[in-house]
C-alpha cells in the first residue's frame, strides 16, 4: 500500500484496476508484460511496424510529394524494414518482459546516442529522423493500446503522464472509472475531460506511473486528491461505503431533477450549468439546468497548435446552442494565463503571473487572438440566446475597451451582411476586488454581473490556494468575502440587473442558504452540483435564508459562519451534510 | 568475424570477383560526395535485401549487415573508403556485381 497525493480536479471516488496510457511525446515508462502475454505483445509489435510502414507508403503515394521528401520517407521505410531493428526489439520484449512501447523507446534512445557519438555532423543531425520514425511506431502501438480498452472485461482507471486531446477524444465513458496523471493542474486537458465525463480525477501525481502496472488496484479519491496504490482490505471497505453513499445520494437527487428550482415560498431561482466543451450541455440539461451560466472557451485553444479561427469558435458556440433549445448560453471570452494554458509559451515568464497579463488583459493586447472570438460570439447570437461575459475586469477602463472591441466586431459583421441579433447581453465577471468595490459603477454599463468566487477569494485574501503552506487561509466564508459578495449582489439588485455566481462556492450546497439570503437569484454550477443545490433551494424559504445570512453577517470568523451554515443545512437536507 | 585481406592503400581497386561455390566478394571504392549516408545506405540496403543473399560489408576493422541500413550507417563510411562487399547464397555473384555497380555510380538510380 502506498498513498500518492496530487491535485483533486474532478470529485468522486473510484476503486479499480489501472490501465496505463502512454504518450509518444515523452519517455515511455517501463511497463512489465507477463510471460503469458509475450507472444501477444510481439504480435502487437509486428502490427505496429506494418502500420507505421503503411503510413509511410501513404505519404509516399500522396500527391505533391517531391523527390526530397520521398527520399526521406523511403529511408524511414528502410529503417522500419531493417532486420536488426526487429531482432533487437523482439529480444528486448522477450528477455526483459517489457511492453513493445518500452522496447521501441529504448532502441531508439540507444540509436540516437550512437549516432551522436559518430564523429560526423551529418549523423548527429539524423537523430531527428530517428525520433520521427520512433514516434511513428509508438503512435501505432498507442492507438492499438487505446482500442484495447474496449475489449477489457471491466472498466478501468486510466493512468497517464498526461492525456492529450487526441487520446481523450476516443475514450469511452462506459469503460472508464477515473483518471490520474503525473502532470497538470485544474485546467489541464485531463481535468477538463474528467469533469466533463463526470469521472473522479487526480493530477500532479509526480512519477506515479513508475509504480503502476496494468491491473494494479488503486483507489482514486477525487475529493481529497489522493491515490492509494494496492490498498489494504480495510481501505477498500471504507471506500466501498463511500461509493454506496454517493450512489444513494445521487438517486435521491435524481428525483428533484424534473422539478423547478423554486423556494418553498415561490421564489424562482435560475440554476444554470458551467461547461467546458459544447457536449457538456447534455449533462447540464439532464441534471435539470436552466441554461449555461459559464461556457469556458479555453478548450478551443490547443497548445502547440495555431489559435482557433473565427469558424472554429462559431462551430463550438452553435453546437452548444443547438442542444440548449432556447436556453441561454453565457460565453466567457478567453481566460488564459496564470494557472491556465497560455497561447504564448515563448513569452517571457512573468515574475507574478496572477497579477500579470492574463485573461482579458492578454486578449486586449492581442486583437489577433481576441477579434475572431468576439466576431464569433456576435455571429452566434443569431442562433440563440447568447450572452457575452468578460473575465478579469478590474474596473470601467478595461470594460470599456473590451466593449469597444465587441462593438467594432458587431459593426463590421453588419456591414459584411451577417445577421446579428439586436440584443446581445454583455456581462462582466466580478473576480477582482476592485471591480467588486466599484460594482455599482460597473453594473451601469453592462447587462449582468457574474461573480467568480475562485479568483475573488484568492485576490481578496491574497492566498494562492494551491500553495499548501497558505491554503488554509483560502476561506470562502471569510467575513471580508461575505461583505464583498453582498455588496455586489446589492449593486445588481439596486440597478435592476441580474447577478449570478459561478465559482465553486455556488456549487457547494452549504453556501446556497447564505447566497440566497444575500439576494442572489442566479447560480451557475457544474452539472453534477445542480441537483444538490436545487434540493436546498426547494426546501427553504427566502425568509429562512435571510435569517441565516443576517446571523452570518455578524460572525467574526469563517468557522462561526460554517458552523451556522452546517446547522441550517442539516435541518433542511440532512443527507447533504 | 575475420576480415578478408584487402589491398594496400593506394593500390588500384580491382573488381576481382572471388567465386567459391555460393560465396562471392569484391572490393570497391566509395566515390560519392557524402559517403555512405542514410540516403545511399537506403539504396544499398534495398538492393542487398532484394538480392536474397546474405550480404556483409567490410570496412577497415568494422563490418556490418548489408541489408541493415542502421548497421551501414553506424559504420560511418566516408568518401574514399574502400569496401569489401561479400555475398553468400544463390545468385551471390550477381548480387556482388549489382552492389559494386551501385557504389560505382555513386548510388544514383
Amino acid at each position: 500500500m502506498e498513498i500518492y497525493t496530487g491535485v483533486p480536479v474532478s470529485p468522486g471516488v473510484a476503486i479499480g484496476r489501472v490501465f496505463l496510457l502512454e504518450t509518444e511525446e515523452r519517455s515511455v515508462p517501463e511497463r512489465h508484460v507477463p510471460a503469458a502475454e509475450i507472444d501477444a505483445e510481439l504480435d502487437r509489435l509486428d502490427a505496429a511496424l506494418s502500420e507505421a510502414r503503411e503510413g509511410l507508403s501513404g505519404l509516399l503515394n500522396a500527391s505533391g510529394v517531391n523527390t526530397e521528401m520521398s527520399a526521406i520517407f523511403s529511408t524511414h521505410d528502410m529503417v522500419l524494414q531493417d532486420p536488426k531493428l526487429r531482432d533487437e526489439l523482439v529480444a528486448t520484449v522477450k528477455d526483459c518482459q517489457v511492453s513493445a512501447e518500452f522496447a521501441v523507446a529504448r532502441f531508439f534512445d540507444g540509436l540516437v546516442e550512437r549516432f551522436q557519438q559518430l564523429e560526423d555532423q551529418y549523423f548527429a543531425q539524423r537523430a531527428s529522423d530517428m525520433r520521427d520514425i520512433e514516434r511513428r511506431v509508438l503512435r501505432a502501438l498507442l492507438g492499438d493500446r487505446q482500442r484495447k480498452i474496449a475489449d477489457l472485461s471491466e472498466p478501468v482507471v486510466i493512468a497517464a503522464h498526461d492525456l492529450t486531446p487526441s487520446q481523450t477524444a476516443n475514450l469511452d465513458g462506459g469503460r472508464t472509472l477515473a483518471f490520474l496523471s503525473e502532470v497538470g493542474g485544474p485546467t489541464s486537458h485531463t481535468a477538463i475531460i474528467a469533469r466533463s465525463m463526470g469521472m473522479p480525477a487526480v493530477v500532479g501525481l509526480g512519477d506515479i506511473t513508475q509504480r503502476l502496472e496494468d491491473g494494479t488496484v488503486v483507489i482514486v479519491d477525487g475529493n481529497r486528491g489522493q491515490v492509494i496504490v494496492d490498498p489494504d482490505p480495510a481501505q477498500i471497505r471504507r471506500y466501498e461505503q463511500i461509493l454506496v453513499g454517493d450512489e444513494r445520494r445521487r438517486q435521491e437527487l435524481d428525483r428533484v431533477r424534473d422539478y423547478p428550482a423554486e423556494t418553498r415560498d415561490g421564489h424562482v431561482i435560475r440554476l444554470m450549468g458551467n461547461i467546458e466543451v459544447p457536449s457538456d450541455v447534455t449533462s447540464v440539461i439532464e441534471a435539470g439546468g436552466d441554461g449555461v451560466g459559464l461556457f469556458r472557451t479555453e478548450f478551443l485553444y490547443v497548445e502547440g497548435k495555431p489559435p482557433p479561427t473565427e469558424e472554429d469558435h462559431v462551430d463550438a458556440y452553435v453546437a452548444a446552442l443547438r442542444q440548449l433549445g432556447g436556453r441561454p448560453l453565457t460565453i466567457r471570452t478567453f481566460d488564459f494565463g496564470a494557472d491556465k494554458v497560455t497561447p504564448d509559451p515563448n513569452a517571457a515568464r512573468e515574475p507574478n503571473p496572477f497579477l500579470g497579463s492574463r485573461s482579458l488583459r492578454l486578449c486586449l493586447e492581442r486583437p489577433g487572438l481576441f477579434m475572431p472570438q468576439l466576431r464569433a460570439i456576435v455571429r452566434a447570437s443569431g442562433y440563440g440566446a447568447v450572452r457575452c461575459l468578460f473575465p478579469m475586469v478590474s474596473g470601467l477602463e478595461d470594460l470599456r475597451r473590451a466593449k469597444a472591441m465587441l462593438e467594432k466586431a458587431r459593426v463590421s459583421l453588419r456591414t459584411e451582411g451577417h445577421y446579428v441579433a439586436e440584443d446581445l447581453p454583455v456581462g462582466v465577471m466580478i473576480e477582482i476586488p476592485s471591480a467588486a468595490i466599484v460594482s455599482d459603477l460597473v453594473v451601469e454599463e453592462v447587462d449582468f454581473l457574474s461573480i467568480g468566487t475562485n479568483d475573488l477569494i484568492q485576490y481578496t485574501l491574497a492566498v494562492d490556494r494551491v500553495n499548501e503552506r497558505v491554503a488554509y487561509l483560502y476561506q470562502p466564508a471569510h467575513p471580508a468575502l461575505l461583505r464583498l459578495i453582498t455588496q455586489v449582489v446589492k449593486a445588481g439588485i439596486d440597478a435592476g440587473r441580474p447577478v449570478s455566481l459561478c465559482g465553486e462556492m455556488a456549487g457547494d450546497p452549504l453556501y446556497t442558504i447564505l447566497l440566497l439570503g444575500m439576494g442572489l437569484r442566479e447560480f451557475s454550477v457544474s452539472a453534477r452540483a445542480i441537483p444538490a443545490v436545487k434540493q436546498v433551494i426547494r426546501r427553504i424559504t427566502v425568509e429562512q435564508s435571510r435569517e441565516a445570512t443576517a446571523w452570518c453577517a455578524t460572525a467574526t470568523s469563517h468557522e462561526d459562519v460554517l458552523a451556522r451554515l452546517r446547522e441550517s443545512l442539516g435541518e433542511l437536507v440532512p443527507s447533504l451534510v | 568475424m575475420a576480415l578478408p585481406e584487402s589491398g594496400e592503400a593506394g593500390e588500384p581497386v580491382a573488381d576481382a570477383v572471388t567465386d567459391t561455390a555460393l560465396q562471392a566478394s569484391a572490393d570497391v571504392l566509395v566515390t560519392n560526395e557524402q559517403g555512405l549516408h542514410l540516403r545511399p545506405a537506403t539504396e544499398f540496403a534495398r538492393l542487398a535485401m532484394a538480392s536474397g543473399c546474405a550480404v556483409r560489408v567490410h570496412h577497415g576493422t568494422s563490418n556490418g549487415d548489408g541489408s541493415s541500413i542502421l548497421e551501414l550507417a553506424m559504420m560511418a563510411i566516408r568518401p574514399g573508403a574502400r569496401l569489401r562487399i561479400e555475398a553468400t547464397g544463390v545468385g551471390c555473384e550477381q548480387a556482388v556485381a549489382d552492389l559494386v555497380a551501385l557504389v560505382k555510380r555513386d548510388f544514383c538510380d
